[in-house]
């Protein structure tokens, strides 16, 4: 083992190198991660730069219209649109990173499990991903909300406890693609633990397209936590969460456009970075890959 | 061919009873009900005797089954708030989601396919730059924002669409103007995605041997990409069709609140914003039942298209 390190290790930095200089060429994915810069530096230093308090009321500014003192104008309230969606940027974030890490983590544990030891445990597992998958997500993740009673807690867990299953399904095809490789014979017949095999040799073996799909599935859960938010049944107003920013104006939509704008748009450019850096992750990994995912 | 089907629709009974499950232990499992309904206000008396009046006292699988039961026999139960039957509400509103989650299922197909086959035919082109690039605009849009965007820019700017509900049947043109924004709102979005896999899978397709010959032989573009490359290229898209159909379903929840649609996505959201279970016990059960019957379509589509599925 020891003679082969230097070996493994000199082949995942040149690996890797390939990855970074495929990465540099996608000007797309570039980009990609420029935004999501951007919006997580956004999401640090955003409020200190916001011009107003997001929730001082100004009545004599009562739905203005964008001017430079109100960037974005203001709402029904009188409240500054940009503090709003600047400060909005933290919760779509922490929903994304939170919804995500939850997706991956049940998503992770059940495929693995399912892939690896196969038989009952696995047609258990994937029966129950299939009646999963035949109620909508979203309408399934709206009548968990709704039952846990709406918050931003609760929105993060109804919309992880949907949005596992193609996660898990991913890792299961990982997993039975690599499962009769030497490699893995080799180690259970050295007497390795299952656990010990899952962890030191399935898992590092199939992180690349679990990046991908993590990164590729924040974009899904902003949109998703957006239209709880929206429907009324996740961020609670007056949190300036996007998705309510833009359920607020709704009402005033016939003379004030500028409420439900900006927070979309604040929407639309956060997702399509991390669409252009899912998929130039995608294609810097491994260019096969894009088939798959 | 028939056999394929009947063993296709047998696979579905289970998956159906799992739903039926899910879907009661949805609203059973994550709490009270009635002392949600409720709130605190109210003394534990009345909640009390509110749940014997309505059988929730009873054990869970009992309640279970005599839910089922009543589904098997069309009765789903009645409204906690307004006493209403279920499934007359569910029946009054059915039309209008499935008319909206057709349509919207049309333009999508009749979106991509043409836009996927020209980008796939003059890649690299400036059609297909563009193509692309609006395609991740629209792939990135919060379904409900867009529909704002075009409340905003098609009923109150030009006010040439009405800016909500639905006015009639389709065929009139008050009830035409109605469906041109909500059918666009819930199928654009896929009809990005759809356009993305379409021009990749004709992209492997073009390099295939058979493509080569076809066109060796001396037959004209068109016969190549619409009859040998297209038949190929479409199974991917059949594929990706069945996975989307719940999608098609929940964006028509969000569609129908932006619009005011009279469906069942709209009763859902009232339902579960007032905590009437039983209404959302049955229109979750009813778009379930939808999910899969679109789906075993979809899969008896794949067998028609591809005979190698049949004989697995």
């Amino acid at each position: 083992m020891a003679l082969e390190k230097p070996e493994e290790k000199g082949y995942s930095n040149s690996e890797f190198s390939k990855v970074v200089s495929r990465f540099k060429k996608n000007h797309l994915a570039v980009l990609g991660l420029i935004i999501v810069i951007i919006i997580i530096l956004g999401t640090i230093i955003g409020p200190y730069f916001s011009p107003h308090p997001p929730g001082k009321q100004n009545f004599d500014f009562l739905l203005a219209p964008p001017s430079t003192t109100y960037l974005m104008g203001t709402d029904s309230l009188g409240r500054d649109i940009f503090s709003r969606v600047l400060h909005g940027a933290q919760y779509t974030l922490l929903i994304g990173v939170g919804v995500v890490s939850l997706v991956a983590f049940i998503g992770t544990a059940l495929g693995l499990v399912a892939g690896f030891y196969g038989g009952k445990v696995d047609f258990v597992i994937m029966r129950f991903v299939d009646m999963l998958l035949s109620i909508p997500a979203l309408v399934l993740a709206l009548g968990i909300a709704g039952a846990l009673g709406g918050g931003l807690t609760n929105m993060i867990i109804a919309i992880g406890a949907v949005g596992w299953t193609q996660f898990a399904r991913l890792v299961r095809g990982e997993v039975l693609k690599i499962k009769n490789n030497d490699y893995i014979t080799a180690a259970k017949a050295l007497g390795g633990r299952n656990s010990r095999i899952i962890i030191r040799h399935i898992i590092p073996n199939i992180i690349a397209p679990m990046i991908v799909f993590t990164t590729l599935y924040i974009p899904s859960a902003i949109l998703w936590a957006a239209a709880l938010s929206f429907l009324g049944l996740g961020v609670q107003p007056p949190t300036p969460e996007w998705g309510a920013l833009i359920a607020e104006g709704r009402a005033f939509i016939h003379f004030a456009w500028w409420i439900s704008t900006f927070p979309g748009i604040a929407i639309m450019l956060t997702v399509l970075g991390f669409n252009f850096l899912g998929d130039g992750l995608r294609d810097a990994f491994d260019p096969k890959m894009s088939k798959e995912i | 061919m028939l056999q394929y089907m009947v063993k296709r629709i047998l696979m579905v009974l289970p998956i159906i009873i799992g739903v039926t499950v899910i879907v009661f232990a949805l609203m059973h499992v994550t709490g009270d009900p009635i002392a949600l309904m409720f709130g605190s206000g109210v003394s534990s008396e009345m909640v009390a005797q509110r749940r014997t009046e309505l059988g929730l006292d009873r054990p869970l699988p009992q309640q279970y089954l005599s839910w089922l039961l009543g589904v098997l026999r069309g009765d789903m139960g009645r409204s906690i708030r307004t006493g209403d039957s279920v499934a007359n509400m569910i029946k009054t509103r059915i039309g209008a989601t499935l008319e909206l989650t057709i349509i919207a299922l049309f333009i999508t197909i009749a979106v991509s396919i043409p836009t996927g086959i020209i980008s796939a035919v003059k890649k690299y082109t400036v059609f297909d730059h563009l193509s692309r690039f609006f395609a991740m605009f629209w792939v990135s849009m919060p379904m409900f924002w867009l529909g704002l965007i075009l409340i905003l820019i098609f009923g109150v700017f030009f006010q040439w669409l009405p800016v909500s509900g639905r006015h009639g049947p389709i065929w009139t043109s008050a009830g035409f103007l109605s469906f041109i924004m909500p059918s666009l709102t819930l199928g654009l979005p896929p009809a990005a995605l759809f356009m993305r896999l379409i021009r990749s899978s004709m992209i492997d397709v073009f390099n295939e041997d058979y493509i080569r010959t076809a066109k060796s032989k001396g037959l004209s573009e068109n016969v190549v990409i619409y009859k040998h490359a297209l038949r190929n290229a479409i199974l991917p898209v059949v594929t990706l069709l069945g996975m989307r159909i719940p999608w098609l379903f929940g964006g028509s929840v969000i569609t129908e609140t932006v619009f005011s649609w009279p469906g069942m996505g709209r009763l859902l959201v009232d339902a579960i914003l007032k905590r009437d279970y039983p209404i959302v016990q049955g229109i979750v059960f009813i778009i379930a039942i939808l999910v899969i019957l679109f789906n075993l379509g979809v899969d008896i589509l794949y067998a028609y298209i591809d005979p190698r599925i049949r004989y697995d």
